[in-house]
């Protein structure tokens, strides 16, 4: 595979393992084995000594893995300098030397963890250090080979390095604090975290700068996550300082509180309801389906009922008589249903001639009762003479 | 919503007898399909809930009205000692949704299998003979 040509050999080890010499690339795909990849990466690690063969077999079988670790460390490098010499047509890149191997000190190599560190040196030093820091950081991609970590030295580098970018990125990460940076805060937050997704000090800066974005729902749900996973994986609360500001956002949760107070403020009437709720045949549907979906959960009996007003007298319908009748009647029954019924019963005006009414937790018995009270009370006005109450009614019934 | 863990120890034609256990007070014992249902009534009108739509009819001039609502009993078990319970015929557990129109409304349960909803009196009666 032919790809930029330089005489500097580019070596990955962050995240993956590659590198690039000549134009070539060599990588895991190519390689086909974790011990030819640890091999390399360790002759590429300690490539200004040289290395003894015992120390490579230590590296590679330090877990009495193989019976002969210097027989199978001779075959081994034989299949290295092969696979080195197929890739990047040149021979002696490893040297051979008496009981020991030496990375040819010709080749110049450049590691990403080297300059990794060489960034983050220059960055406490140099004048442009939040560049060399921003430089270094990036060049961070993940952990030192992640797929060879069960390597006990892979696994000291994974940690070295790790633990270098978190507390680089902090750095930086507190620049970003104190510059009220907060977007770009967040950003560095998230990308560290996807490295370390445990260290309660980047979910401190994660949650603060959500916070100073108004992203508070985020931060309390990220709180919550958060407090689980460090219960599930480590055993741990959350630290004072993350808990500090959990309660930040709490406080703010209590200003908007205050709000709802308002708001509940608004919705309620105006002193203590003794009579039947009226409403709009449009708001008297929502009711109605709203007592509806209530019927299974709570397990009560609501009846609806129809209650209509005719006139009595031999007068046309049509006649402005017989429609001053209907209002005068449906004005009065409209009085005496909301004095007739609880105040948590419903009443409104269906068509000009009709009310519907709605009672909830009322038996059939019950609802008979007040009709007849509704019609007893209308006989005692006037306009009885004039017209009648017919009465209909039946319960809500929750269809399947 | 109460349930009931119906235990059946005894089930043909005619004769269907066992025990009703619930949260709030003690096991309800039937001895046919009557019992069971006058039983059943009876307690859920003891309860407040579900809430019959209709009020019982009675003989008495001053007639005892039982179907007040009440939203929740205070419970005398947990909902899982019911599960110890079972009957030596059949045992089911029985959800009374609702009690419209006189009736009841509501599921039945048989161990792990799905529940199945039955709209009045009868269709529980022929869910539970099978």
């Amino acid at each position: 595979m032919k790809k930029n040509i330089g005489k500097i050999m580019q070596v990955t080890v962050l995240n993956k393992f590659e590198i690039s010499y000549k134009g070539f690339i060599l990588n895991v795909d190519a390689i086909h084995s974790n011990m030819i990849e640890l091999l390399l990466v360790y002759m590429l690690t300690h490539r200004n000594k040289e290395i003894p063969s015992s120390e490579l077999a230590e590296a590679l079988w330090s877990d009495d893995e193989s019976d002969n670790p210097l027989g199978a460390l001779k075959n081994l490098m034989y299949r290295l300098r092969k696979l080195l010499k197929d890739t990047f047509k040149e021979e002696n890149i490893i040297i051979t030397g008496r009981g020991s191997y030496t990375f040819n000190p010709a080749i110049k190599v450049a590691m990403d963890v080297e300059l990794f560190e060489k960034h983050l040196k220059a960055s406490k030093t140099s004048t442009s250090k939040t560049d060399d820091l921003i430089e270094a950081l990036n060049l961070y991609q993940g952990s030192f080979l992640p797929k060879q970590i069960k390597y006990h030295w892979i696994l000291q580098q994974s940690v070295y390095y790790q633990s270098l970018y978190n507390s680089n990125v902090k750095v930086l990460i507190e620049l970003l604090k104190k510059n009220k940076y907060y977007d770009e805060m967040e950003s560095w937050c998230i990308k560290a975290l996807k490295y370390d997704s445990l260290d309660e000090g980047l979910h401190s800066y994660f949650i603060f700068a959500l916070i100073k974005q108004g992203k508070d729902n985020i931060a309390k749900e990220h709180y919550v996550a958060i407090k689980q996973r460090l219960y599930d994986e480590l055993g741990v609360e959350p630290s004072a300082s993350l808990q500090e500001l959990y309660q930040t956002i709490l406080r703010k949760d209590n200003d908007r509180q205050l709000d709802l107070v308002v708001i509940q403020q608004d919705l309620k009437e105006q002193g203590i309801p003794n009579v039947a709720f009226y409403c709009d045949y449009n708001v008297f549907k929502e009711i109605y389906r709203l007592e509806a979906r209530q019927l299974n959960r709570l397990g009560i009996a609501i009846h609806c009922c129809l209650i209509t007003c005719d006139v009595t007298l031999s007068i046309p319908e049509t006649s402005k008589m017989y429609e001053t009748i209907t209002k005068k009647m449906m004005e009065t029954l409209k009085l005496i249903l909301e004095k007739s019924l609880r105040a948590g019963d419903v009443i409104s005006r269906y068509s000009k001639s009709q009310m519907v009414t709605l009672l909830p937790t009322c038996s059939y018995e019950s609802t008979q009762i007040i009709m007849k009270r509704v019609q007893e009370e209308f006989a005692k006005v006037d306009i009885s003479k004039q017209g009648k109450l017919s009465f209909d009614f039946k319960e809500i019934i929750l269809e399947e | 919503m109460m349930p009931l863990r119906v235990c059946v120890n005894e089930i043909d034609e005619i004769t269907f007898s066992g025990c009703i256990y619930n949260l709030v007070q003690d096991p309800i014992q039937f001895q046919n399909y009557q019992e069971f249902i006058v039983e059943t009534d009876k307690f859920l009108d003891a309860c407040g809930h579900p809430q019959s739509s209709i009020d019982k009819r009675s003989m008495k001039e001053n007639k005892e009205i039982t179907n007040r609502y009440q939203f929740d009993g205070k419970k005398v078990r947990s909902m899982d000692s019911l599960k110890e319970y079972s009957g030596s015929k059949d045992t089911f557990d029985l959800y009374i949704h609702t009690r419209s129109r006189g009736d009841w409304q509501g599921e039945i349960i048989r161990g792990d299998k799905p529940s199945e909803p039955f709209s009045n009196i009868l269709e529980l009666m022929i869910k539970i003979i099978r």
